[in-house]
């Protein structure tokens, strides 16, 4: 996903919202930033680890279990991908 | 050298099926959560008297009468099993003599990739001479390693046998693919049973995160050996390790649309060296797959190990 640009928040959520409506399916309520994985959205932890398995893949990085544990809301995993490739740009 | 098929294949199933709420017990759980995150509604349980070798026995008869061979015509038997309670002998050796045969005769552990393994094995023995047919089983009493306590995996498995028969053939008529095999050791604590101990223990969401990367790579990589593309399978006969692992690797193959995906876990549970040709017949006997159909086997599970060949469905 060279084309997109992943340091903008946007821009990553537009591209999460796809990943989680592609392997939950469309969900009964907005994909917002606020929206709890598991409350809002009803993704529970077997489709977690697999849209973070598709997002690791999608946007070229790694999300080790330890910071997906606190991926509660689809913000967390926003801020959490755009920090990452920000780290990642900044030591190429 | 010749070409190898599958003539036949059955299975032997426990006479008591266990509900979710049959094994809940006092564990915070339920039927809907258990059903929501395995797919699993029942599972067989085997009873004192469906030992091991009776299961193998009575899968393997089946076998060997939908094949029409002489049983006396079989030349090597193999088990995969990964339960068998004693160290020596394996459960083959016996099996063959309940049979009324003297062929060869050995187990396979290779946990729930055993059949898969083995099936290449039976394969290149009928392809070499080395047997004109071949019996192979896949059998588990795995409820005996399951700590009734552990809401990781209480509810997980089941027992049962499933058993084909290999045959020789003419070389262009060889209906069994190349193997795509491997394994990664580093993972062997994914899935064990901790020295000194009884039961099985498993890392759940390890195991989930491993295979539902890795398995799809090794399925795409058996249609390619086999000039098979994905999308081009009748049926799709992963091992029935949870149905949620089946389904988000189905997802990843790109399936056909008609592409059937067995799904015998949800009344069979997780049956190990046993899923691939209990979950098989289960489609042969539903009628969802009929003779010559191109099928994409897969077995994966403890090591991590893992084998997979695509059949023409017998």
């Amino acid at each position: 996903m060279t084309e997109l640009n992943l340091t903008d928040s946007a821009t990553v959520l537009a591209a999460m919202t796809e990943i989680i409506e592609e392997i939950a399916g469309p969900r009964s309520v907005e994909i917002t930033r606020e929206a709890t994985f598991d409350d809002a959205l009803g993704v529970d932890s077997l489709t977690m680890v697999e849209i973070i398995v598709v997002a690791e893949e999608r946007f070229e990085i790694k999300i080790p279990d330890s910071a997906f544990a606190d991926m509660t809301t689809v913000g967390a995993a926003v801020d959490y991908i755009t920090e990452t490739v920000k780290r990642a740009k900044a030591s190429a | 050298m010749n070409g190898a098929k599958i003539l036949s294949v059955a299975a032997q199933r426990p006479a008591a099926l266990m509900t979710n709420d049959q094994m809940i017990g006092d564990m915070d759980t339920d039927d809907a959560w258990i059903q929501a995150r395995t797919g699993i509604r029942t599972r067989g349980v085997a009873n004192d008297e469906e030992t091991l070798l009776e299961l193998s026995t009575g899968a393997a008869s089946k076998a060997i009468a939908a094949s029409g061979i002489d049983p006396t015509s079989i030349d090597l038997t193999i088990v995969a099993t990964s339960s068998n309670p004693i160290v020596t002998p394996g459960i083959a050796p016996p099996l063959t003599e309940k049979l009324g045969v003297t062929s060869g005769a050995f187990d396979v552990m290779a946990a729930c990739a055993g059949f898969c393994y083995s099936l290449n094995i039976a394969a290149d023995a009928v392809r070499t001479g080395s047997a004109r047919n071949v019996l192979l089983v896949g059998a588990e009493r795995i409820t005996d390693r399951m700590d009734p306590t552990d809401r990781n995996t209480a509810f997980l498995f089941g027992d049962g046998a499933g058993a084909a028969i290999i045959s020789a053939t003419d070389s262009d008529d060889d209906g069994i693919g190349p193997v795509v095999w491997g394994s990664d050791g580093a993972l062997a604590n994914y899935i064990h049973v901790p020295v000194g101990e009884k039961y099985l223990y498993m890392d759940g969401q390890g195991v989930f995160k491993w295979a539902i990367t890795k398995v799809a790579d090794i399925a795409r990589e058996a249609c390619d050996r086999a000039g098979i593309a994905p999308s081009e399978l009748a049926a799709f006969v992963p091992h029935q390790a949870n149905l949620r692992i089946i389904e988000a690797v189905a997802r990843n193959l790109k399936l056909g649309e008609n592409t059937v995906v067995a799904d015998d876990v949800r009344y069979a549970g997780n049956t190990s060296a046993a899923s691939v040709p209990m979950a098989l017949t289960r489609l042969k006997e539903e009628g969802r797959v009929q003779p010559g159909d191109p099928t994409l086997l897969i077995g994966f599970g403890s090591g991590m190990t893992w084998a997979s060949q695509v059949v023409r469905c017998p």
